[in-house]
């Protein structure tokens, strides 16, 4: 090679990276506004709240001159409504939400304490989506059309037709009492203990977010096998298998890995029945419990802990696939 | 099986599976038509004393806690079924095609805003949302229809965008601008006719998803009212009845299962249909 | 559970585990009566001062010995204008709190409160030097154990609100627990909760759900136990505001009532049709049961009849009936049941229930508004094994849980004779309150509910009651 084509790929190179630079801080830019937008919705529950937000404050707590005194001060309740937001924004940026009405505890301590189950489940659940997905996925689209491909399609579409306390009471009920292999409740202590644990809350979840995955597997993959490498790899005799798997499944992979997101929003929305199911002390069980009790600081803070993390990953899947595949038009982000 | 064979076919004669699909559609469409008409008993109607029954020759699927018949409250929970996700549905797919279409067409500032919008929305777990502002705010079930809407519209607005960008592209819409025929004209009269198997297909999907949901919902006390045949309310209701009673929860719960699976499988085969057609 | 300072968290959950843990002046013993604790005895000089003779070589968990102070500091954070307690209100007539002498403690009311004794079941008694520093966060869950108290079981971990660990406390001076150790879960989920006991995984339950005391029943490997109900659910109506205030209107729901079939359909039969917002069990410290359920024959009786009702609501200014929305709180589904049924038999008389499921706090929120809703419905749990509890919250104008704007002179002229009457010479006041009560009709009572918990097999619980969660019921379990 000439070295002058070296040079033009260089500098061909750097003005891709200062193009993915912008583009990146724009993103970056897009994500902060959301999440203040986002913020102040959440911030304003507390004023939508009916009986206002000292009501909110007291929770399930009678309401005492001194006790309410004490909340107004807490909370600025006698600023204005504008800087009592900004109060809360300073205070939220730090992970300071504030008190749970219900237990005393702060909510940030109160979120860590429950963050490790539904991590957990929600990691177990994703991996055994994807392992019991992709493969599902592929076999489908190997023998598109056929009853093979309908009954597995047919199949996972039932799993995400089933809200997830029903499936997650059937597999109680068959796997927890009538064979006793599994803990009906409990989240373990321990690695190889919490696998036992929670192997049936994140099979309860995977087979809500199976469909999901096992469909953007058949299409990408259907959509990779008709490409010209393909056929062009067939047509010079390479193996049928490392078509399938060097070729198509390499490229259809790009495009399920992109719908991680997706996956993990789906993950995280089924947590919360699966968490309330088998009495896990998650995320999910905590919101539910705080909607309960009107818990509003913990509900604020549940909500901008969740967003900021399904944010934050979108983002990170963004940023890594313009990376990965320059094909993707920059700018055009949708 | 005639489904793979005739692939190629140009008017494919639908499958065994859709079929049931759409038989099981217009079963629950005609319950629901019908109102109690089909239901052997009032859904109301209790019985106290005797309680809970497994299912006898008068009562096919047994009786509740309260001794009312489960056939009948199932039957008379097809409208349920059918009203809310419609509800969100038609909401979701109007959103969508005026959003959407209007984003993709005029591009610029307008798209710009909307899909930042959008992709906020995108950010929200719906069901999670759907729990924290009903918890807080109340309102029930019909406060749930209409989160659900909000929810699930940014869906349809990415979708109907999408292809409104690709008919753009198109020589017909090139052809009507130079005719000198309006935006709107073109948008709703000549792009929306191209996009509008898309917005179907999308519906069943959004159909099925929003049946799941607002049964969830129900699951954790925010949906249906305590006194409505609503088969997500039977279903979490029923749950502890199971031994008395199994068919108390299994009736309500396999209807929604079944109703959601065929609603599912709809929408992929219509998605399916237009994918062919466009390859074509 | 919520905290494990009563202070904060007055629900029965939170109770059940604070008991193990913290003791109070008093205890409650397995037959509801009261019987010394921390206290070992008591004086009353006169009608506004008692004087608590504390009991010697009782120690924390941490060895240090209890004192007069430690007493002193507990009680006062309940007591006064300033405090932010839930029990502040349990403690409105008492003036101070004070160190009177090595070893006891003095108590000065502002006016005589005769329940003065029970309420010092459950304050708590934590050690000042411990609690002091640690302020709102006392009793609070986390990485380290928030609290210190006497109780014969110490808490060895309480890392979430949802799970609790406890262990023998040895230098407990009372008689030594069979259990050794204990693991405390919550599980909301009451199908969870059985699968829970169905699966062995749990020893025991407290909370069984009334309506599927059948499936536990069936559970194999254990068994139910149940105590005579004390907790009472009523419908609560507001006598000022329209249709309520038409008695009329009142006595027809009264009728309406089919308590029997309630407690048949959605209790399992663990329930017993209330007559009174006092059960029977209430009035063991006064007379027997069977006695006060005799007594009760002779009050307004409101049997279920929906042609009396229909009758009623002739007469009334709705004759051609009304809609009206009622509420309950989701932590009770059996209540929305029982709303569910009667709206179902008011239909005909063209009255129309709308039910909603609501949040527990919106639930309470609404009743103790100014105005609360023209009809609601609740469950009660004592706090206390006094016929006068119930009636001391829920009648009198102004009463903490007088959510129906109901005002008697009558009703709280008995109500204060039998304040200062003492034993037997109680009845005729009280029942002379109930009468009044079952007259105007401001609640209406449903059923008395009973308690329910199960065992495993091979452990036996001894004197289970209706206030178990008063007491440091771990003791209770042995093997057998």
């Amino acid at each position: 090679m000439s070295g002058t084509s070296v040079r033009a790929r260089r500098r061909r190179a750097a003005r891709v990276s200062g193009r993915w630079f912008t583009f990146a801080v724009r993103r970056i830019a897009a994500l902060v506004v959301l999440l203040i937008a986002l913020s102040f919705v959440v911030f304003s529950l507390l004023y939508l709240a009916p009986g206002g937000p000292e009501q909110a404050l007291l929770g399930t707590r009678p309401a005492t001159p001194a006790l309410s005194a004490a909340l107004r001060e807490k909370y600025h309740l006698d600023e204005s409504f504008l800087r009592q937001y900004w109060l809360w924004l300073r205070d939220a940026v730090l992970l300071d939400f504030g008190d749970s009405t219900r237990t005393g505890r702060s909510v940030s301590a109160s979120l860590a304490d429950r963050v490790g189950v539904s991590l957990f489940v929600g990691g177990y659940a994703f991996t055994l989506a994807m392992v019991t997905g992709v493969p599902l996925g592929v076999v489908a689209a190997l023998r598109k059309r056929t009853v093979l491909d309908r009954g597995v399609v047919g199949l996972a579409v039932v799993g995400v037709s089933a809200p997830a306390f029903v499936t997650g009471v059937f597999l109680l009920y068959v796997f927890s009492v009538a064979l006793g292999w599994f803990p009906g409740f409990g989240a373990g202590e321990g690695l190889a203990d919490g696998l036992w644990h929670l192997t049936l809350p994140a099979a309860a979840l995977a087979l809500s977010v199976m469909a999901l995955v096992l469909k953007l597997t058949r299409t990408a993959m259907i959509h990779a096998l008709d490409q010209d490498y393909v056929a062009f790899a067939r047509a010079r005799g390479v193996p049928e298998r490392r078509v399938i798997v060097r070729y198509a499944l390499r490229n259809a992979l790009v495009s399920v890995i992109t719908a991680a997101g997706l996956v993990l929003t789906v993950v995280l929305t089924g947590s919360v029945l699966v968490e309330v199911t088998f009495a896990l002390p998650g995320l999910g069980s905590l919101l539910v419990d705080a909607v309960e009790n009107k818990d509003l600081p913990m509900l604020q803070g549940l909500m901008m802990v969740i967003a900021t993390v399904i944010v934050l990953v979108n983002l990170a899947i963004d940023l890594l696939y313009t990376l990965v595949d320059p094909r993707v038009r920059i700018g055009s982000a949708a | 099986m005639s489904a793979a064979a005739g692939s190629r076919g140009a008017r494919r004669r639908p499958s065994p599976l859709m079929l049931g699909c759409l038989l099981v559609v217009a079963a629950i469409a005609a319950c629901a038509a019908t109102g109690t008409l089909l239901a052997p008993q009032d859904p109301g109607e209790q019985t106290l004393l005797t309680g809970v029954q497994p299912p006898s020759g008068a009562h096919l699927f047994g009786t509740d806690d309260a001794g009312r018949d489960i056939l009948s409250r199932v039957i008379a929970g097809a409208r349920a079924a059918l009203v809310g996700p419609l509800l969100v549905v038609a909401g979701a797919a109007l959103i969508g095609i005026l959003m959407g279409i209007a984003a993709g067409y005029r591009g610029g500032w307008l798209d710009a805003l909307v899909m930042r919008c959008v992709d906020m929305m995108y950010a929200l777990p719906s069901l999670l949302v759907a729990i924290a502002l009903i918890g807080v705010l109340g309102g029930g079930y019909y406060a749930a229809v209409g989160l659900l809407v909000v929810l699930t519209a940014p869906v349809d607005v990415r979708i109907i965008r999408g292809a409104t960008l690709e008919q753009r592209a198109l020589p017909y819409v090139e052809a009507a601008r130079t005719v000198g025929l309006s935006q709107r004209t073109i948008m709703f009269r000549h792009i929306l006719p191209n996009v509008a198997p898309l917005i179907v297909a999308n519906s069943f999907l959004n159909f099925a998803y929003s049946l799941v949901t607002l049964s969830a919902l129900s699951f954790v006390g925010l949906g249906a009212g305590p006194a409505e045949a609503d088969w997500g309310r039977m279903l979490s209701d029923n749950l502890q009845l199971i031994d008395a009673n199994p068919v108390a929860a299994l009736a309500p719960g396999a209807m929604l299962v079944l109703l959601a699976t065929s609603m599912n499988l709809l929408g992929d085969r219509c998605y399916e249909r237009i994918f062919d057609r466009g390859r074509r | 559970m919520s905290s494990l300072d009563i202070a904060n968290s007055f629900d029965l959950v939170s109770i059940t585990v604070q008991s193990l843990a913290l003791e109070g002046l008093l205890k409650s013993g397995n037959d509801l009566s009261l019987q010394p604790g921390l206290a070992i005895s008591h004086q009353q000089p006169d009608p506004l001062t008692w004087v608590f003779r504390l009991r010697d070589g009782v120690r924390f968990w941490d060895g240090s010995p209890l004192t007069p102070d430690d007493v002193v500091y507990s009680l006062n954070r309940h007591v006064g204008e300033k405090s932010t307690s839930i029990l502040a209100g349990y403690f409105g007539k008492v003036k101070s709190v004070k160190a009177s002498g090595p070893g006891e403690v003095t108590i000065t009311l502002s006016e005589p409160d005769p329940f003065l004794p029970y309420i010092l079941v459950f304050s708590h008694i934590h050690s000042k030097a411990f609690a002091a520093p640690l302020g709102d966060q006392l009793g609070v869950a986390g990485p380290k154990v928030n609290v210190m108290g006497t109780g014969p079981f110490r808490v060895t971990s309480f890392a979430s609100p949802s799970n609790l660990t406890v262990e023998r406390h040895p230098g407990y001076w009372g008689p030594k627990p069979a259990v050794a150790k204990g693991v405390l879960n919550e599980i909301t989920d009451t199908q969870t909760r059985r699968l829970a006991m169905q699966s062995g995984e749990i020893d025991g339950a407290f909370g069984v759900p009334l309506a599927d005391t059948k499936a536990w029943s069936r559970i194999r490997g254990a068994k139910i136990q149940s105590a005579p109900g004390m907790q009472v659910a009523y419908i609560a109506m507001n006598v000022t505001r329209p249709p309520f205030n038409d008695i009329h209107v009142r006595r027809a729901i009264a009728y309406a009532l089919d308590k029997q079939g309630y407690i048949k359909a959605f209790l399992g039969g663990q329930g017993e049709p209330a007559t009174t917002m006092v059960s029977p069990q209430q009035w063991s410290g006064v007379m027997d049961p069977k006695t006060a359920r005799d007594r009760y024959a002779t009050l307004p009786q409101y049997p279920f009849d929906i042609n009396r009702a229909k009758q009623e609501l002739a007469q009334s200014a709705h004759a051609s009936g009304f809609t009206q929305t009622v509420e309950f709180a989701d932590s009770n589904p059996e209540l929305g049941k029982v709303l569910v049924s009667l709206g179902e038999t008011l239909k005909p008389l063209g009255i129309t229930l709308n039910v909603k499921e609501v949040p527990k706090q919106q639930w309470l929120t609404h009743k103790r508004a100014d105005v609360p809703p023209g009809m609601q419905i609740g469950f009660y749990s004592p706090d206390y094994a006094d016929p006068a509890n119930h009636l001391e919250v829920f009648y009198p104008s102004g009463a903490t849980n007088n959510s129906t704007t109901y005002s008697s002179k009558a009703f709280e002229a008995a109500l204060a004779k039998q304040r200062v009457a003492g034993g037997k010479a109680r009845v005729e006041p009280l029942m002379e309150a109930l009468k009044i009560a079952m007259t105007d009709l401001p609640y209406l009572p449903v059923y008395w509910g009973n308690q329910v918990m199960a065992v495993k097999d091979g452990l036996a619980y001894d004197g289970f009651n209706g206030l178990f969660y008063f007491q440091p019921w771990l003791g209770n379990l042995r093997r057998g």
